[in-house]
């Protein structure tokens, strides 16, 4: 087998991938970039719809139109961009990683000093929310459904139901509107919308879309293609309440119940995960196995590509850079009130810039103060107006104030700001 | 008085629009474009439309496009009846200009995505 | 004692008047009406326990709460079967079916397969866990203990030839506390007398050092080496392919409608694609199978159907919870009345399966699954590993069991009508017991042929019991894989992220012998889909390879049966 040698191998060609190999690159690595499938871009590509690109070109872009910039930019170096490779293996080899890859053109193997994992993630399914009765055509996540729509030009039916409120689903509900299907409504088991509220707003209100909260699909029916479904209202604890079933005559059900991020190679490289799913990893991305980065959805859940594009430049940088060595890992302790705060902890030993952290919030929150302290010092206080848990939050600490020894204590706090 | 949320970016402001003669008030927006986009919407919403048209091309029979700027919201269901009949065949590139006019508004409708000149 | 009169004694007291017998024989029939199907079966099971099968039952009784349910046609309708006359008619096309048409395939016949549906083993043959059983709780002198012993020893050398994964791993069943040792020790010479071979106790720390998960409780354990597992319908499917190779004609979307009986001799056979006139008939129609009997004038069992449901798992979690098969008993003195047996497989793909439970159905079709079945199989399994989550779940499914009252198997030539044999009555363990069903079955036809004609049935010559499977990639040696994609790129193109599944294994499998270019029928054969993406991802790159294959425009790929479109049409067609 053909093997080829680089400091940094970007494994996924999507958003974040393409931006941490920008960033290896510039900092003066020999990067491969690995895709999957044939076209850089990732999901962008089936991503039609605009408001990408607010933060990181100041424009208004498209899903296309932001992977485009990035792929010109990718073009233009010489980043090696192994389009259509899979990658079958994933390991370490004495000091350096080895991946196999398959495609078009055989097997190759590549090595390199560091991986960023740039691997996105997969949709919650039917099944795994525990929807039940038959397994007809016409149940897809809206992922899927993005893909039959946008890159095929094919509805995946003409009744549309929508089953949970996230950001695809909303987008999803509108994106059938306008290409002639009707959809009856979006239900979400949360009392709240699991969307951005402006794509409530713009995605739902504009076409007059019904959103139901607390109410959930409880059953489908039909053997061939999808005939109804029975939705439920849900109690405090999500579960269905009897008695309050009703059938909805349709031939789709979309789900848009939740993303996952995928870290099947990460496990392969022995990565721990966290309660996210995405690895547990330190401030410059790399994860508990040194030499091993992770970015993007990989790493967390993103709700703007724009700030897929930011951590994922951090961890190419970082992968560019890194050189083994002893860490000096804080583990951050948010108090119950954040939902996820990633990265969850900070290497005192790599501190150069102010370390940036990502969070939601568990629930829905009017005006909040986040407290950061260390070793009982306030280092950062932080005011938001309002936090939703579908809105991540951003704050970064001051790294002139991260002195870092390993019995270093570093809590984070939510108080209700007056 | 209208209360709106602005969709111009994702900080979401939820804006409250008053209509007093001509003029608009706009509070509860924290930028400039917040204040513009909530007096459209009390007069003359607008918005941008992104879609697919058709294309000759097996590999990508489907080519992301938008309009080139906003159009008038209520013109959407005729904009989307004018592109239903276009059927792209030629390789153009993202950014190239896919229909002149769209639906009577002087704005132009362009791809979004270089897959046809990928793929070929 | 009269055990017709026992039977009718024991019905009175049950139903009173609402419930009449009829003996006929061989057999009895049971009329009238009642209310909820339990009873239905109930008075079927009683009639049938009373005349402890010197007779068996044939339950007419309707249900007055349900419409007999309507089963699933085929949409088709046509005559390329019309004035057909093959040697063999094998109706059903279950592992039980396509074993039978591979059996017969050694012999120079005509043979035809019919199966009403879009594809071979849709029925109880795709929706088991897979189990090869050792066949522990089967009484001796039962058609059930019979069958599960010889076919067992043949699934190593029949998987080889047929080129299905078959894993031997053999099946823990476990016990609470050392007290059961001296019972399990005791047990030893009954399983010998059983015809189980190699079975085995295991004490705390051998059974620790094989399964780890299980519940420290479980302390000792029997381990019996026969237990094993297979994918039903990769078995089926390449039974299916094989006996196709080897000249038998499957003919899917085909289902019988009724038959034209004389002189106790099927004449015809009326089916959606025509009249047939075969030679002999051999019925394998599932939990149909009684339908079929009544057609041929030979009904003497009914089949009252069963549904069973099991989880699939995520193939991650595998290795923390089995790696066999296990079970255990005596661990909870409530026992859950829809739930008895099952286990957790390790199936030979390497995801685990939780399963299944029993609940008695009116429907023979009921595919659908409930929160409580699986609800039920997830707190009766976790008592044996409780590391047994549900948020392992990739996916359920439900399968329908044949049994008739007397629970056992039918393996017979008919009794009014004399060119039909039936395969009828096969539950669990059919899977395990299908080869050499299909073996005793070829030998009624064969002899019933041979006394038509006066002369033997002559040997196919061109036999060839060895199948060609569909190559995984992924499985190959390197050099292999790369020899694999210089010649055919789309080896080298994967689809399938989960389970690691080239474009070229999607074409492969629609290139078979038993082709069939629907999505779900593709992913029985190569599994694009089986994952824990479920076909998020591939599931619109399969369709669109099965359009390219089929030169079907998108539209007409079907997830399954006909009506099943995986899309409805193209954008912006309707607009307001």
């Amino acid at each position: 087998m053909i093997s080829s040698h680089y400091d940094v191998a970007v494994i996924g060609g999507g958003p974040a991938g393409m931006a941490a190999a920008l960033a290896a690159r510039e900092a003066g690595s020999k990067v491969i970039l690995i895709e999957r499938e044939a076209r850089l871009g990732g999901v962008l590509k089936q991503c039609v719809h605009d408001g990408f690109g607010l933060l990181r070109f100041g424009e208004r872009l498209t899903g296309p139109e932001y992977a485009y910039r990035y792929e010109t930019l990718v073009r233009n170096t010489d980043i090696t961009v192994a389009t259509g490779s899979f990658v079958t293996r994933i390991g370490q080899d004495g000091g350096a990683f080895t991946a196999a890859l398959v495609s078009r053109d055989g097997l190759r193997a590549v090595t390199a000093k560091s991986v960023v994992l740039a691997t996105g993630c997969r949709e919650r399914t039917a099944k795994q929310i525990g929807i039940h009765g038959t397994r007809p055509a016409g149940i897809l996540t809206a992922g899927t459904a993005q893909y039959y729509v946008n890159i095929l030009g094919k509805l995946p039916g003409k009744r549309c139901l929508v089953l949970g409120s996230g950001d695809i689903g909303l987008i999803m509900a509108r994106r059938l509107t306008l290409e002639g299907a009707s959809v009856l409504g979006v239900y979400e088991a949360k009392p709240t919308p699991g969307g951005l509220t402006r794509n409530v707003a713009q995605c739902l209100d504009d076409y007059d879309i019904p959103l139901y909260t607390s109410s959930t699909v409880t059953r489908v029916f039909g053997r061939n293609r999808l005939e109804a479904v029975e939705v439920s209202a849900v109690d405090a604890a999500m579960r269905p309440v009897p008695g309050t079933e009703t059938v909805v005559e349709c031939d789709c059900l979309l789900l848009s119940v939740g993303l996952i991020p995928e870290n099947e190679l990460a496990e392969k490289l022995g990565v721990p995960l966290g309660a996210g799913g995405g690895p547990v990893s330190d401030h410059n991305c790399m994860t508990l196995a040194d030499g091993v980065f992770s970015c993007g959805n990989a790493l967390h859940v993103s709700d703007l590509a724009d700030y897929v594009s930011e951590s994922a430049a951090l961890a190419g940088a970082r992968a560019a850079s890194y050189r083994p060595g002893k860490r000096t890992l804080v583990f951050l302790q948010p108090d119950e009130r954040f939902q996820i705060v990633s990265p969850q902890a900070i290497d005192g030993s790599r501190l150069t810039d102010d370390p940036v952290f990502f969070f939601r919030s568990a629930t829905e929150k009017g005006r909040t103060t986040v407290r950061a302290e260390l070793d009982g010092k306030v280092i950062l206080e932080k005011r938001y107006s309002q936090l939703r848990p579908p809105e991540m939050e951003r704050f970064s600490l001051p790294a002139g104030q991260l002195a870092l020894t390993a019995s270093s204590k570093l809590t984070l706090r939510m108080e209700d700001a007056v | 008085m209208t209360k709106m949320l602005c969709i111009v970016c994702p900080v979401g402001c939820r804006l409250t629009a008053v209509q007093e003669g001509g003029a608009v008030t706009v509070t509860g927006n924290l930028c400039q474009k917040g204040e513009a986009f909530g007096a459209a919407e009390l007069q003359n919403p607008m918005r941008t439309l992104q879609t697919t048209v058709r294309t000759v091309f097996p590999d990508a029979p489907a080519l992301p496009v938008r309009s080139a700027g906003e159009i008038p919201k209520g013109l959407i269901p005729a904009a989307l009846r004018e592109l239903a009949d276009i059927v792209v065949d030629t390789r153009t590139g993202c950014g190239g200009v896919i229909l002149d006019n769209l639906a009577g508004t002087g704005i132009s409708v362009i791809a979004t995505s270089d897959i046809l000149r990928e793929a070929e | 004692m009269d055990r017709v009169k026992e039977s009718v004694k024991r019905l009175k007291a049950a139903f009173g008047d609402r419930v009449a017998l009829r003996d006929h024989g061989h057999y009895v029939r049971l009329e009238g009406s009642l209310r909820v199907w339990e009873d239905v079966v109930r008075a079927g099971s009683i009639a049938a326990k009373a005349l402890k099968k010197r007779k068996s039952v044939v339950n007419a009784i309707v249900c007055e709460e349900l419409p007999a349910p309507k089963p699933q046609e085929p949409a088709v309708r046509d005559l390329v079967l019309d004035n057909t006359r093959p040697d063999v008619l094998i109706i059903g096309g279950g592992v039980v079916g396509c074993a039978i048409a591979r059996e017969l395939s050694r012999y120079k016949l005509d043979i035809l397969l019919a199966e009403k549906e879009y594809d071979v083993a849709l029925h109880a043959s795709s929706r088991n866990d897979g189990m090869v059983h050792p066949g522990i709780d089967l009484r001796r002198g039962s058609l059930k203990h019979t069958y599960n012993h010889l076919g067992n020893r043949m699934y190593d050398d029949l998987c080889r030839e047929l080129g299905v994964p078959f894993n031997r791993c053999g099946q823990y069943l476990c016990f609470p506390g050392r007290r059961w040792l001296p019972a399990l020790y005791g047990s030893l010479v009954y399983w010998a007398w059983q015809g189980l071979r190699g079975v085995k106790v295991l004490r705390k720390k051998a059974l620790r050092q094989a399964e780890p998960a299980l519940d420290p409780k479980l302390t000792s354990a029997l381990f019996f080496p026969s237990a094993g597992s297979v994918c039903p319908y990769g078995m089926t499917i390449a039974l299916a392919e094989n006996a196709a190779e080897n000249g038998a004609k499957i003919s899917l979307n085909t289902v019988v409608e009724g038959m034209e009986v004389s002189g106790g001799v099927i004449q015809s056979v009326a089916t959606n694609r025509g009249t047939l006139r075969p030679k002999v008939v051999v019925n394998a129609a599932g939990v149909y199978s009684d339908e079929v009997a009544a057609y041929a004038n030979d009904q003497f069992f009914s089949i009252h159907p069963r549904r069973g449901t099991n989880a699939l798992l995520d193939s991650k979690v595998s290795d923390s919870l089995t790696n066999s098969i296990v079970a255990s008993y005596g661990m909870s003195e409530t026992k859950t009345t829809h739930s008895k047996g099952g286990g957790i497989v390790r199936t030979a793909e390497g995801n685990i399966l939780v399963g299944p439970d029993a609940v008695e159905t009116p429907e023979k079709e009921d595919f659908s699954t409930t929160r409580i079945s699986i609800e039920n199989v997830f707190a009766k399994h976790r008592r044996t590993v409780p590391a047994l989550s549900e948020r392992a779940v990739i996916t359920y499914f439900t399968g329908v069991r044949a049994p008739t009252y007397e629970e056992d198997f039918i393996i017979q030539t008919g009794i009014s009508t004399r060119n039909i044999v039936h395969a009828a009555g096969i539950q669990s363990p059919g899977l395990t017991a299908a080869p050499a069903i299909a073996k005793e079955i070829a030998r009624l036809v064969t002899s019933y042929l041979r006394e038509q004609s006066g002369a033997a049935v002559p040997a196919n010559e061109s036999f060839n019991p060895v199948r060609k499977p569909i190559v995984k990639t992924a499985h190959l040696p390197d050099h292999e894989r790369e020899g694999l994609i210089q010649k055919n790129p789309d080896y080298g193109v994967i689809v399938c992220r989960c389970e690691e599944v080239s474009a070229g294994e999607v074409r492969d499998a629609l290139r078979r012998p038993v082709p069939c270019a629907t999505a779900d029928g593709v992913k029985r054969r190569v599994r694009p889909g089986m994952g824990r993406c479920q076909g998020g991802f591939c599931s619109p790159l399969v369709a669109r390879i099965i359009a390219s294959e089929t030169g079907l425009p998108l539209e007409s790929v079907m997830k399954s049966a006909e009506g099943s479109a995986v899309v409805v049409g193209g954008v912006k067609e309707v607009l307001p």
